[in-house]
């Protein structure tokens, strides 16, 4: 019973976002280079050493969801550019590496929307391998109402 | 395990507001925006999925028989007008709802084994016919004293907490609670796909979770004070289109 | 396992189309603890492919993060006719595959 009042003004804010900005409903665009720590640590384990350079990835993700056990999250690239591979991390979830994208010839885009089981409110980092080796990331932030796993007795 | 809303907080700003007769508005005009992209495209709404399990068995023979339901009943699509909840034609003093009367062909009409209430393979079957109505409004049998049944439910305050269904669900629908935004609590999109439950549930599992909340004695899924609940807000939402499988937070 | 899948039936050659696949799959992570205390054990849907005349679209590693009921939808370029053929891989070996015809004016 912790601060009910945070949770419904979190969602009232949440409200008069979509009000606001009625043509993309409570998504924000990531800023590009936010958090250059937290991507490093994040991207570690799948890029090693490589340098993270921040920018060339689009990801959107709710900037409140009302649930933690289906977030909808979408990466991209900024232009046309087919990367290596893509992947994304939910930083705090307790296996932190969510998915590892390999684009085949077929793709018309290096561009994937899916949903995501989130522990609790977070950081997502999204991050794309390109042809020379290069690595670049972005990240946003998520605030989660109220978290997966927790309540599904209910 | 059960969690009680923060009530005492809550309940101080009931009264205020004693609503009057409010017009029927479904759950979904309640619902975020990205709930709604969700349920309104059937590849993204993963209660589609039951549905889509729900029309394979459908078809698919079991039982002493070794009939299907479309043995005997035809195409899926013949059952868009049944009306449900209603009396047992054999003994009218026992309420069946669409689950329980699956299950009774099941087992007298095919002699299979019950699936069993909230089986995965009753609610696709359960999501299946109901989708066959959807934006259309659900018939209702206007049986006066089973509704009146369930209504007298609705309006009993119950639990821990003393709230009746209609202290929330008409006295402050459209209100916040800790994370979620008061419906009307309409049975128009069930069974739904909640994504607390990360799959479809009943209607009755959504009883017994409105019970819990104010710590309340919930009734088993599939009993008669529970259908006839079902019964009275099948009749209290008439007038809404089905919209099985709707999806909710 | 119940998948559903999205494909337009017909498409302009060059063009991109969307794709959109869904399954049924509790995507049990492994961290969660039943009503005795005992932990869950992990059973997860841990890799999807989706292939066109047979050349790669798109080749997933899913992990922990990935939802219930996981969804993907993605960018295809139309070539030619033929089929786009899904797969998604289970943590117990079983595999599920499903497919779908395209036709290219
Ligand atoms: C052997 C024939 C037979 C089979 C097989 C059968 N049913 Fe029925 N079903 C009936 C008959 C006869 C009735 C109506 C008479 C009654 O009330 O029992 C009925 C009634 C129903 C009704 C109510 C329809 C209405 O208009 O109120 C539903 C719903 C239904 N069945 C669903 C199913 C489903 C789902 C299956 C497969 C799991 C199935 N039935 C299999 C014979 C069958
Ligand atoms: C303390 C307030 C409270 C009480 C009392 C309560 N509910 Fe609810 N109910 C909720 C909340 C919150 C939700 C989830 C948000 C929503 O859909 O309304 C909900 C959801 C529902 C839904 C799902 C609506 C939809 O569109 O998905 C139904 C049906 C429902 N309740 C019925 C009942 C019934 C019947 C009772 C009495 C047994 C009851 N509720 C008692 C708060 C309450």
């Amino acid at each position: 019973m912790t601060a009910p009042v945070d949770r419904r003004s979190l969602l009232a804010a949440a409200a008069a976002l979509t009000a606001a900005g009625a043509l993309s409903p409570a998504v924000a665009l990531a800023q590009t280079a936010s958090n250059a720590t937290v991507m490093a640590v994040a991207l570690r384990p799948v890029f090693g050493d490589k340098p993270i350079k921040p920018g060339k990835v689009q990801l959107k993700v709710p900037v409140v969801a009302e649930n933690g056990s289906s977030v909808q999250v979408s990466v991209g690239m900024d232009g046309p550019e087919m990367p290596k591979r893509m992947v994304m991390v939910a930083t705090a979830n307790p296996q932190p590496l969510a998915t590892e994208i390999r684009f085949g010839p077929r793709a018309a885009r290096a561009e994937v929307t899916t949903r995501l089981r989130l522990a609790r409110s977070q950081t997502i980092v999204a991050a794309a391998e390109m042809p020379d080796g290069t690595v670049w990331a972005t990240s946003a932030d998520v605030t989660i109402t109220s978290g997966a796993c927790i309540e599904l007795g209910e | 395990m059960t969690r009680l809303w923060p009530l005492p907080i809550f309940l101080a700003a009931i009264g205020a507001a004693l609503a009057a007769e409010q017009p029927p508005r479904s759950g979904l005009d309640y619902a975020t925006p990205g709930l709604r992209a969700m349920q309104a495209d059937d590849f993204a709404n993963p209660g589609m999925l039951w549905v889509a399990e729900g029309e394979a068995l459908w078809d698919k023979k079991d039982g002493m028989g070794g009939t299907s339901c479309q043995s005997c009943h035809g195409a899926l699509s013949s059952m868009a007008g049944i009306a449900y909840p209603r009396r047992d034609p054999r003994d009218p003093s026992r309420l069946m709802n669409l689950e329980t009367r699956i299950e009774q062909c099941r087992v007298d009409r095919m002699g299979a084994p019950p699936f069993g209430y909230e089986s995965r393979e009753l609610l696709a079957l359960t999501a299946a016919i109901r989708n066959q109505a959807r934006g259309k409004q659900s018939s209702v049998v206007e049986d006066a004293a089973a509704i009146a049944e369930g209504e007298r439910y609705y309006r009993m305050r119950r639990g821990a907490f003393d709230l009746s269904c209609a202290q929330c669900h008409e006295e402050r629908a459209g209100k916040h609670l800790r994370d979620e935004t008061i419906s009307q609590g309409q049975s128009n999109g069930f069974p739904a796909y909640r994504l607390r439950w990360q799959g479809l549930g009943s209607l009755h599992r959504r009883f017994q979770v409105c019970n819990n909340a104010v710590g309340a004695e919930p009734s088993p899924l599939g009993s008669q004070e529970y259908i006839a609940l079902e019964w009275y807000l099948a009749w209290r939402g008439r007038s809404l289109p089905v919209e099985t499988p709707a999806v909710r937070q | 396992m119940k998948v559903l899948v999205s494909v337009p039936a017909v498409v302009r050659r060059g063009e991109a189309f969307e794709v959109k696949a869904m399954a049924m799959h509790v995507m049990e992570n492994g961290f969660r603890r039943d009503m005795d205390g005992k932990a869950v054990p992990r059973k997860i849907l841990n890799h999807f492919t989706c292939r066109y005349n047979g050349e790669i679209v798109l080749d997933c590693d899913w992990h922990t993060p990935i939802s219930a009921n996981p969804y993907m939808s993605f960018a295809v370029k139309a070539v030619d006719s033929g089929t786009l053929t899904f797969e998604w891989i289970d943590d117990d070996g079983s595999i599920e595959r499903h497919s779908a015809p395209i036709t290219v004016t």
